[in-house]
């Protein structure tokens, strides 16, 4: 989020909401070099808000990098490839013309296959 | 190039959850959560919401970025506390002949329908209707709570339950 540098640490209350009001986004302001206020809309800072109480009650998949999540993702479409005997192009192709059934892993395997061409496809425009 | 919609996306599902918590049993171990980074690289969604009754949705999803977020290739299971299968809703292209095409709601563990004969709530609320859209990770959740009085009953809060005499 960028935010607005105000290098007036004995800015009055007032003067600052007056500012924060009129500036297009957020405003901070330094304090005694440790401590920063900042001044928010309303609504981002209930979003702010909402964001953290969902860090705190959700519990959420430790963070990768692309590449572990790459890696992850092509030896679950193996494990499916070597289960199922057919490719992942082939398997997608097949499934999405009704020619294999509707089955739990299948609609798994159908997102694992398109998680790995968004992946694959960032990779090499990383690589660029 | 990453626009941020993903992101955001993200938020509003994570932030919906958390304003459910309370129907959510996020302890059980089998209770999973993506990271927004992983839902960012591959574009798509993929999340089992453990219920306080011992039911549990699984919902995976791609996402389309490049307007407002549009979920594809998605499937949504919802499976009771024994693991029976309640409906799995999806959009397979494997029933041309329904006029929700291809967004479709199966009953029990293997009939089709079209949605419609969930439960009259349901129906009220138009879910049906709906189905031409799909529906994304925090409606579905929504439509279980609301909809599955089980879910409803047993995911409220013990001290509201305790003094209904429950």
């Amino acid at each position: 989020m960028s935010r607005a540098r105000l290098s007036e640490p004995n800015i009055a209350i007032g003067e600052l909401i007056e500012k924060a009001s009129r500036s297009a986004m957020p405003v901070e302001v330094p304090v005694r070099g440790k401590e920063v206020v900042v001044v928010l809309p309303q609504r981002d800072y209930e979003q702010w808000r909402a964001i953290r109480e969902a860090k705190r009650l959700i519990p959420m998949r430790p963070r990768k990098t692309l590449a572990e999540y790459f890696a992850e993702t092509r030896r679950t479409l193996r494990w499916y490839e070597k289960k199922y005997e057919m490719t992942s192009a082939e398997f997608y192709r097949r499934f999405q013309a009704a020619e294999l059934p509707e089955q739990e892993e299948f609609f798994d395997w159908r997102v694992e296959y398109n998680a790995f061409l968004n992946m694959r496809k960032r990779l090499a425009n990383a690589k660029r | 190039m990453p626009n941020g919609k993903l992101r955001s996306y993200y938020w509003r599902i994570a932030t919906f959850l958390a304003e459910r918590s309370g129907y959510l049993d996020t302890e059980h171990p089998a209770f999973l959560f993506p990271d927004e980074d992983a839902v960012e690289f591959g574009k798509t969604l993929k999340a089992t919401l453990l219920f306080r009754d011992g039911s549990r949705l699984n919902a995976q999803a791609t996402l389309d970025d490049r307007a407002e977020i549009r979920e594809y290739d998605y499937a949504y299971i919802y499976y009771d506390r024994r693991g029976k299968r309640v409906f799995p809703y999806d959009d397979a292209p494997h029933h041309t002949n329904i006029p929700t095409h291809p967004h479709h709601l199966h009953q029990g563990e293997t009939e089709t329908r079209e949605g419609t004969r969930l439960c009259d709530r349901c129906t009220a609320r138009g879910f049906h209707r709906d189905c031409r859209k799909g529906h994304r990770t925090d409606e579905m959740t929504q439509y279980i709570t609301d909809c599955h009085s089980e879910v409803r009953f047993l995911s409220r809060p013990w001290h509201l339950r305790s003094r209904q005499g429950k």
